[in-house]
C-alpha cells in the first residue's frame, strides 16, 4: 500500500486478494475498484474518458461488493477498458448505483498484468469497523 | 489455524472428524508437503468440504493440493445422488480446464533448428493473452449454442480435426445434458469472443520431447518413444465458464439458504442434487465443459496447420494425433462401488484428474489394457508427466489423481524472486524457448513458483493412485 492508497493487494498461494480501509462504505468500495484496476493493469496512468453506469442488487453487503467488482471485470473485459475510478451514487445493504470510468486499453500506454477469472466469495467481507469501513476479496487468476 | 492430521503411511494423512465434519479428510502428501500445507488454509478447506450434505467417503486432496476458494485445489469429493449436493465452487470458475496431449512423427533433434520459427508461428496463430481472438473466426449465437451442446464434435464438424480425435477425449469431448437455455446472455457474450483462445495465467501451449519412458509397454500403446516430439495444450472454458460459475454461485447462495444448508465458506454454496437449482447448474456446467472441449479441439487444428506450414510437411508425415484430453475442473455423474455397494455419485474434481483403471468401459478401446491416460503438466522449466489410471485410484479416490505441480510461491513472491533475472534468457539457455504475451506472466509463472511435479508424481505412484509412463521436457512454451 502506498501512502496515497486506501487499498492493498494481499498474498495468496495461487491467486491474489484486495483489501481496503476507508472512512465510508462508498469510499471503501471505490478503493476496492482501484485495487482491482492495479491488480489487472498495474499502475499505468489511466484517464477517465469513458463512463458507464453500474447497477447491482444483492441479498447482502458481501454479495453486493463481489457483484460490483465482477461488473467492473466484465466491463473491462468486454469493452477492452482500463478502469480509472468508480464513483458511487448510492449504496445500501442490497443495492448499489455507481459510475465506472476509464479508457480503452492502449498497449502503448497500458500494461496488462493479469487476467481475472472472477472475484470470489472466499473470505469476502464488507464491514463497518471502528472509525470507518473494511473490505476484502480474493480474486481467481 | 493448525489442522490436526494423523499420518497413516508415508503418503497418506487422515484429518479426523471434528465439529460439523460429516466425514474425515484424506490427504495424499509427503511429510515435507504436509509441513508446507500447515502454513496455508488448504487443510481447513478439506475440513470445510467434509461438512457438506451427502458426502460419500472422505473429503480428499491430491498431493498437488493448495489453497483454493471453497474447495482446495487438488480436492476430490463425491456426493450421493439422493442426499448429496452439487457445488459450483467444487468445480471452479474455469470449468473443464484441462490438458490435451498430441503425439507426432517428429524427432526433437530434427526440428530443433526450426523450433524458434515454430514457436513464433504458434504464438501468432493461437490467440493467447488477455482479450485475444482470431480476427478470421467469428461465431453467431446459434453456432455458439451448437458448441455448447456438441463440444469437440462441433469443432471437428467445422474442420478442426477429424472424428478419430473424438475417440481419445474424456467423454468423447461432449458432456451429456448440456442445455444452453440454462446459460445467461452474459456467458454467451463472453464466450463468443473467446472461443479458440488459450488465455493467460497458467494456461499454455507447449512443444515437448519425450525425455524418459518409465513403462515401455504402456508408452508403446500410447505411441510414445524417447526423443519424440509431443504438443500439450492446457486451457479451459475461458470467460464463458467463469460467467457460468459466477451466475450459479449467486443462485446457489440462495439455494443453500432455501434448503437450510450451513456453509463454513460462502464459496462452498451448493444445492441438493435433486433440486431444480442443481439440475440447472449441471446443464450449464456441461455447456461450459463442452465449450472447453471445443476450444482445445480448435487450438489442435491451428497447431496442426502451423506445424504443416512451418515444416512444409503434410498431415500424414506429421501425424499429430490426439493421445488423450482430460478435464481437471469438473463434476461428473459416475458409478462407484462403496463398501461393497454400487452407488450413483456426483464426483467433484477441482484441480484433480479422472484416472480410471485398465478395463474400464469409459476408456478408449485402444487404451483399455493400460488404463486411462492422465496428463500432468509441470512448470515451464522442468517437465510434465504422462500417467495411467489404476485400480488403486478407482478403489480409493473415486478414480482420481493429481492434476499438476501446484503453486508454492505467491505471485508477488515469484515476481520478487524473478527480479534481476532474465527468465526468458535463462530458460532458453536450458533448452526451453518462451513466447509470452506479457512479461509479468513469465515472472509469476517461473518454475520456482511451483512444486517440483516429480515430487507430486512420486507421492501418486507411492500411493498407487497413478502409474508413471513417460516424462516430457518442454522445448518451446507459448504463454498468454
Amino acid at each position: 500500500m502506498t501512502p496515497a492508497d486506501g487499498f492493498r493487494l494481499i498474498e495468496h498461494t495461487a491467486d491474489m486478494g484486495i483489501e481496503a480501509r476507508a472512512a465510508s462504505r462508498e469510499e471503501v468500495v471505490e478503493e476496492m475498484v482501484r485495487g482491482l484496476a492495479v491488480l489487472i493493469f498495474g499502475r499505468s496512468p489511466v484517464a477517465s474518458r469513458v463512463t458507464t453506469k453500474i447497477e447491482v442488487r444483492a441479498e447482502d453487503p458481501v454479495e453486493l461488493l463481489v457483484s460490483c467488482l465482477n461488473e467492473v471485470v466484465y466491463w473491462s473485459e468486454q469493452g477492452h477498458m482500463v478502469p480509472a475510478a468508480l464513483r458511487i451514487q448510492s449504496i445500501n445493504d442490497g443495492e448499489l448505483l455507481a459510475t465506472v470510468s476509464g479508457e480503452p486499453f492502449d498497449p502503448e500506454r497500458h500494461s496488462m498484468e493479469r487476467e481475472v477469472k472472477s472475484v470470489t466469495y472466499h473470505q469476502a467481507c464488507l464491514d463497518e469497523i471502528p472509525g470507518g469501513w473494511y473490505a476484502r476479496v480474493y480474486v481467481d487468476l | 489455524m493448525t489442522v490436526k492430521v494423523q499420518q497413516i503411511d508415508p503418503c497418506r494423512w487422515r484429518i479426523p472428524r471434528t465439529g460439523a465434519m460429516r466425514t474425515e479428510g484424506l490427504v495424499f502428501a509427503s511429510a515435507k508437503m504436509m509441513k508446507d500445507l500447515q502454513r496455508e488454509q488448504a487443510l481447513e478447506q478439506v475440513c470445510n468440504v467434509a461438512t457438506l450434505p451427502g458426502i460419500v467417503g472422505p473429503s480428499m486432496a491430491m498431493p498437488d493440493i493448495h489453497w483454493g476458494y471453497g474447495f482446495p485445489i487438488g480436492g476430490v469429493a463425491a456426493f450421493d445422488a439422493d442426499e448429496g449436493v452439487v457445488s459450483p465452487g467444487g468445480v471452479g470458475y474455469d470449468i473443464n480446464c484441462g490438458v490435451r496431449l498430441l503425439r507426432s512423427n517428429l524427432e526433437a533433434e530434427a526440428i530443433r533448428p526450426q523450433i524458434g520459427r515454430l514457436a513464433d508461428a504458434l504464438f501468432h496463430n493461437v490467440p493467447s493473452g488477455v482479450g485475444s481472438s482470431r480476427r478470421d473466426f467469428k461465431l453467431s449465437i446459434q453456432e455458439e449454442a451448437c458448441v455448447l451442446v456438441r463440444g469437440a464434435a462441433w469443432a471437428v464438424q467445422q474442420g478442426f480435426g477429424d472424428t478419430a480425435d473424438l475417440e481419445r477425449i474424456e467423454g468423447h469431448g461432449t458432456i451429456a445434458g448440456a442445455d444452453p437455455e440454462m446459460v445467461s446472455e452474459r456467458a454467451f457474450e463472453r464466450g463468443r469472443a473467446q472461443l479458440g483462445t488459450l488465455g493467460s495465467g497458467n494456461h499454455f501451449l507447449e512443444i515437448q520431447q519425450v525425455e524418459v519412458i518409465y513403462d515401455a509397454e504402456a508408452a508403446a500403446v500410447l505411441g510414445l518413444h524417447p526423443g519424440q516430439v509431443t504438443v500439450s495444450i492446457h486451457t479451459g472454458s475461458r470467460g464463458f465458464g467463469y460467467q457460468v460459475c459466477d451466475d450459479y454461485l449467486k443462485i446457489m447462495l440462495r439455494a443453500a439458504r432455501k434448503y437450510g444448508i450451513t456453509l463454513p465458506d460462502r464459496q462452498l454454496c451448493c444445492a441438493p442434487l435433486q433440486s431444480d437449482e442443481a439440475r440447472s447448474y449441471l446443464a450449464a456446467m456441461a455447456c461450459a465443459a463442452n465449450f472447453a472441449f471445443a476450444n482445445r479441439q480448435m487450438i489442435t487444428g491451428w497447431v496442426r496447420e502451423t506445424f504443416e506450414r512451418v515444416l512444409s510437411k503434410g498431415p500424414s508425415d506429421l501425424r499429430l494425433g490426439v493421445i488423450y484430453d482430460v478435464c481437471h475442473n469438473i463434476a461428473k455423474w459416475e458409478d462407484h462401488r462403496v463398501n461393497g455397494r454400487q452407488r450413483r455419485l456426483c464426483v467433484h474434481r477441482k484441480g484433480a484428474t479422472r484416472a480410471f483403471p485398465p478395463g474400464h468401459a469409459e476408456i478408449p478401446a485402444a487404451y483399455r489394457e493400460i488404463g486411462q491416460p492422465v496428463l500432468i503438466p509441470g512448470d515451464m522449466g522442468r517437465y510434465s508427466y504422462v500417467l495411467t489410471g489404476t485400480a488403486g485410484a478407482y478403489d480409493e479416490t473415486f478414480g482420481s489423481t493429481c492434476h499438476g505441480a501446484g503453486r508454492v510461491m505467491s505471485r508477488h513472491a515469484a515476481k520478487k524472486a524473478a527480479r534481476g533475472h532474465d527468465l526468458i534468457g535463462e530458460l532458453a539457455a536450458s533448452g526451453t524457448l518462451v513466447r509470452a504475451a506479457g512479461r509479468a506472466t513469465v515472472a509469476e509463472e517461473m518454475p520456482e513458483a511451483y512444486k517440483d511435479v516429480a515430487d507430486v508424481v512420486e507421492v501418486v505412484q507411492q500411493a498407487g493412485i497413478g502409474h508413471a509412463v513417460a516424462r516430457l521436457k518442454p522445448m518451446a512454451v507459448i504463454k498468454g
